[in-house]
């Protein structure tokens, strides 16, 4: 017969094992403030534990608990996060449609009286109006980044070439340059995809106007009728062929990246969250460090869309409206936007933030970011990520369109047909 | 067994049980109920659509991609890694003794140890277009005109991707066959040759019938690794150039966590289970009916 020993072991081995799974789970309790990023790395951790550390000093007895995990994953986690609905206090929001969703869906707290006054005025215009979805904030902007096509000038200089304003003269340069040897005028990995994304996302806003665009967004008014989208498909398939590293869609970003550090390639389009990886202090070779400028995406005058526009995003964070702790979620927010902290991120982690003068308060900010900052400030509209802002499937329609671009395989007016198809299908 | 022991064994079992019943069949179930659903992350109801998400996922052009690249990865994987595995643990059985066995064993074996992530990485160095050693040893020995982007063109991506994994895998069950033929008594064999059978006839007649339950368990292995494949095509291509390396498992997790389609992708994730069990029923029935015992 079982002894009640050996029910009691059972029992308890059971109950142990079934507990296993449901521990670990988010913390809920009133003293903790649970915040979800995408920058696990390096500085970027170092300049996040320095800002929990700040917090916790200022709100004693409240703890912070901050989990950081890189992109894709990231994305993944959202999601598992939503469907269960145990979001984080504060969590990480791509904007354009990918954050909208959540606004609609009512998974973000409604920070437009919040922030309206001394907080928005603070900060750049553009990364808050990114943040906006019918009239109201979502999200709090923390830093961005634009798209710069950036340039090794001692290359330039040496095979007599100049920085190209129009994108016939970038074409014209690729040429110069693969006539003197260099195999790749542009240094370009696309195994990964989003990096012919966000040609494609510069292209695009050059060639279609925005009202067309914006229409050719929601599935269920796109038509892509406008013949601007074939003709960014051509630029790029031109671009490929004249100026990429050949076969770019099986070279990895990280490996192009080299190319131009290694002066293999005069050029690349580059990230201004990335400019500081051009420093000798970073790793970058001197001869880099020494003789590099970046320019916008060369202009296409005769282009139907917005040619001034600059493809490039913010960084901000939702505050979940379920929390109970909104209130201190708000005041964390705040303070990463404050002058000061604004300062440690770009010293820090080297990447602008969105706070209007921060390079002020710092030394010896690198003077080709203060130059791009200057750049940012002016610009009126961030044209997002293609990937981002349209709909996940034509996102994904949208990254194969750009291989598809790129290897020259289809002809630009079928490539908008598979978009427009995929885009249809989802009526 | 008596009552009371056996009640004292169920007992015993029951935690194991409950946690394979919680942990496995409720959720396997659960994923089923789904496949009938749409469901979105955003919008917390569940809305029926009957079999709707069967008819769209069977018309679905991924999934014939998909399934077309997994059974080449399967068929591949067990000609190559079983059937010529079986081969090398002969040859090793036959012709290496002693420590240079041991040491030709491990080298095989290393490639096992890696993580998949990393051997993808390893590897998409390798096929580099521009630095990578296929195509430079390819011009070593003159036939530059194979090389290629290997990974970045749809008619050979998913070769690639195919090939890296028998290199990572022919070695580890080449090691669990060797297992199973060092228990193959040597007298068989004393025999054989004394019949005068020579090392082939050897092989096919003693180690092939021999081994062929260890041979149909790996078969099964590697089979439905090759349905659940995912990592390797993940690292290497996303699923790219122009969704050539889909496979079952990418689509099911873009769906599921791409294009937010939680409903359909638990309809394709139960068209994999389903394809699965019957390919595993299958494969068992095949090898009782064979079996052959010493």
């Amino acid at each position: 017969m079982a002894t009640r020993r050996d029910v009691l072991a059972a029992l308890t081995a059971g109950a142990a094992a079934l507990a296993l799974p449901s521990c670990g789970a988010s913390a809920g309790d009133d003293s903790t403030l649970t915040v979800l990023h995408k920058w696990p790395e390096g500085d970027h951790k170092k300049y996040f534990d320095h800002v929990r550390a700040t917090f916790e000093e200022r709100h004693p007895g409240i703890t912070v608990e901050m989990t950081a995990v890189q992109d894709d994953p990231y994305k993944q986690r959202i999601q598992v996060l939503t469907a269960s609905r145990t979001l984080p206090d504060i969590y990480f929001l791509w904007p354009g449609s990918y954050g909208e969703k959540f606004a609609r869906a009512g998974l973000t707290d409604d920070l437009t009286d919040a922030m309206a006054g001394e907080w928005e005025d603070s900060v750049s215009s553009i990364a808050v109006d990114a943040y906006t979805y019918e009239g109201r904030r979502y999200a709090v902007p923390i830093s961005m980044s634009g798209k710069y096509m950036v340039a090794n000038t001692a290359m330039f200089a040496e095979h007599g070439v100049e920085i190209p304003g129009t994108f016939e003269d970038l074409l014209t340069v690729c040429d110069t340059l693969r006539e003197a040897g260099v195999e790749a005028p542009i240094a370009m990995g696309n195994q990964p995809m989003w990096p012919g994304v966000h040609y494609l996302t510069s292209l695009v806003a050059k060639h279609v106007p925005e009202e067309e665009f914006t229409r050719d967004v929601e599935p269920s008014t796109a038509t892509f009728s406008h013949p601007g989208y074939a003709q960014a498909f051509a630029d790029l398939g031109e671009l490929a062929a004249r100026g990429f590293t050949p076969s770019a869609n099986g070279i990895s970003s990280d490996s192009a990246k080299a190319a131009f550090l290694n002066s293999q390639s005069p050029m690349m389009f580059s990230e201004s969250n990335q400019f500081s990886t051009f420093q000798e202090k970073n790793g970058a070779p001197p001869e880099i460090a020494e003789s590099w400028d970046f320019f916008p995406f060369p202009s296409i005058p005769d282009g139907a869309g917005d040619d001034e526009s600059l493809t490039g995003a913010p960084d901000g964070f939702a505050i979940n409206p379920d929390s109970s702790k909104v209130e201190l979620a708000i005041d964390f927010l705040r303070m990463i936007t404050s002058p000061e902290m604004a300062a440690a991120m770009l010293e820090m982690r080297d990447r602008p933030s969105v706070v209007i003068g921060a390079e002020d308060r710092v030394d010896d900010v690198q003077p080709q970011l203060t130059r791009a900052l200057e750049h940012l400030d002016s610009i009126e509209k961030f044209n997002i990520w293609l990937d981002m802002e349209a709909e996940p499937q034509v996102a994904q329609a949208w990254l194969t369109a750009g291989q598809a671009a790129i290897a020259g395989s289809r002809s630009p007016e079928l490539i908008v047909q598979d978009l427009k198809e995929i885009s249809d299908a989802l009526r | 067994m008596t009552t009371t022991s056996r009640r004292r064994a169920l007992l015993w079992i029951a935690p194991a049980l409950l946690l394979v019943l919680a942990l496995m069949y409720v959720p396997l179930l659960q994923n089923i109920r789904l496949s009938f659903y749409n469901w979105s992350i955003f919008d917390q109801e569940m809305n029926f659509v009957g079999l709707k998400n069967y008819r769209q996922a069977l018309a679905d052009p991924f999934l014939g991609t998909a399934l077309r690249n997994n059974i080449a990865y399967a068929l591949v994987s067990v000609v190559v890694q079983v059937g010529f595995g079986l081969v090398l643990a002969s040859l090793l059985d036959r012709f290496a003794t002693g420590r240079l066995q041991g040491f030709l064993r491990s080298v095989y074996f290393l490639p096992a140890t890696i993580s998949m992530t990393v051997t993808g990485v390893l590897f998409t160095f390798v096929y580099d277009p521009n630095a990578g050693i296929l195509n430079a040893a390819l011009e070593a020995i003159g036939l530059d005109s194979l090389t290629r982007a290997w990974l970045a063109e749809p008619s050979t991506a998913m070769g690639s991707i195919i090939a890296m994994s028998q290199w990572q895998w022919t070695g580890y069950i080449t090691a669990l066959l060797l297992v199973a033929i060092q228990r193959i008594p040597t007298e068989m064999y004393e025999a054989a040759s004394l019949d005068g059978a020579g090392p082939v006839h050897q092989f096919f007649a003693i180690t092939v019938p021999l081994t062929r339950e260890m041979v149909a368990i790996l078969s099964l292995v590697t089979v439905s690794n090759a349905l659940l494949l995912f990592n390797e095509v993940i690292v290497m291509t996303n699923g790219g150039p122009n969704n050539s390396t889909q496979v079952l498992g990418t689509i099911v997790y873009q769906n599921a966590f791409v294009n937010d389609r939680m409903g359909y992708a638990a309809t394709m994730s139960t068209l994999v289970l389903a394809l699965t069990m019957g390919l595993g029923i299958a494969q068992l029935l095949w090898t009782r009916r064979k079996r052959v015992s010493l």
